[in-house]
């Protein structure tokens, strides 16, 4: 396993950017075209918006912690944070013919990823997000 | 993201550029809904926009539907590829009308 990117965020709008920054260099060095690289980034940026809106619901001196890694030709996303536990049914997109502002997040993680899926709380992270995409697919995207 | 709003009679328009993201799509949203109050056709520029996500495109969907709802006209011109992207990621490149500038729309009913 090749890792790309490891590092802990504040949970803030601000933080957006950096973030935004970090994974298209790391999705970029996994291999990724651009178009690639930056489905990569428009999928994490809006699992980290979800963190910081409706799971941490904007409260100060938040963090989240963002690890890629690559392995098996699969780029693997590991987004974790301690607000409020996500069930399974908050995984579930909003019809797109439903025409309304908002809950677009999860459309777009899911179309921009292989698979998306909790895994068990660890001893540090209360949710931890896992999404894969293989990495053949995001060289190839143009 | 940066704003700018200007006047071509009869419409008004706002330009978005830089990156409209959960930072700044607050300020995205209050221009396009101040516009609208003005009951003028509207025009939302975005050609020099690097990024967009959703809560950018919520800021659109919240225009189109308050335009709408009173009976005046909303679009969008020049869309920038990244812009378009989202779009069509969420199938609203069929929903909104899109204009390849503000002048297309402007000289089409001249």
């Amino acid at each position: 396993m090749t890792t790309l990117l490891a590092c802990n965020y504040p949970a803030n709008t601000e933080t957006l950017a950096t973030v935004r920054s970090a994974v298209l260099e790391a999705a970029t060095r996994a291999g990724a075209s651009t178009d690639g690289a930056n489905d990569i980034v428009l999928a994490v940026n809006e699992a980290c918006m979800n963190v910081i809106q409706h799971g941490y619901r904007f409260a100060p001196d938040k963090v989240f912690r963002i690890e890629l890694s690559t392995a098996d030709d699969t780029l693997e996303i590991l987004l974790c944070d301690n607000g409020e536990a996500v069930s399974e049914r908050q995984l579930k997109p909003r019809a797109l013919d439903d025409l309304r502002p908002g809950g677009l997040g999860v459309h777009f993680i899911r179309a921009l990823t292989d698979t998306m899926a909790y895994l068990p709380p660890d001893e540090t992270w209360r949710n931890r997000l896992q999404m894969r995409k293989r990495v053949g697919l995001l060289a190839a995207r143009q | 993201m940066e704003i700018s709003i200007r006047e071509v009679a009869p419409f008004r328009i706002v330009s978005l550029s830089g990156d409209v993201d959960l930072h700044s799509s607050p300020q995205a949203r209050q221009a396009i809904l101040d516009a609208i109050k003005q009951k003028l056709p509207l025009l939302v520029e975005l050609e020099a926009v690097r990024y967009m996500d959703s809560s950018g495109v919520a800021s659109l969907v919240e225009g189109y539907q308050a335009a709408r709802k009173q009976g005046t006209e909303f679009g969008l011109a020049a869309v920038a590829t990244p812009v378009m992207n989202v779009l069509k990621l969420a199938r609203l490149d069929r929903v909104f009308p899109i204009h390849a500038s503000v002048e297309a729309r402007l000289t089409r009913d001249a």
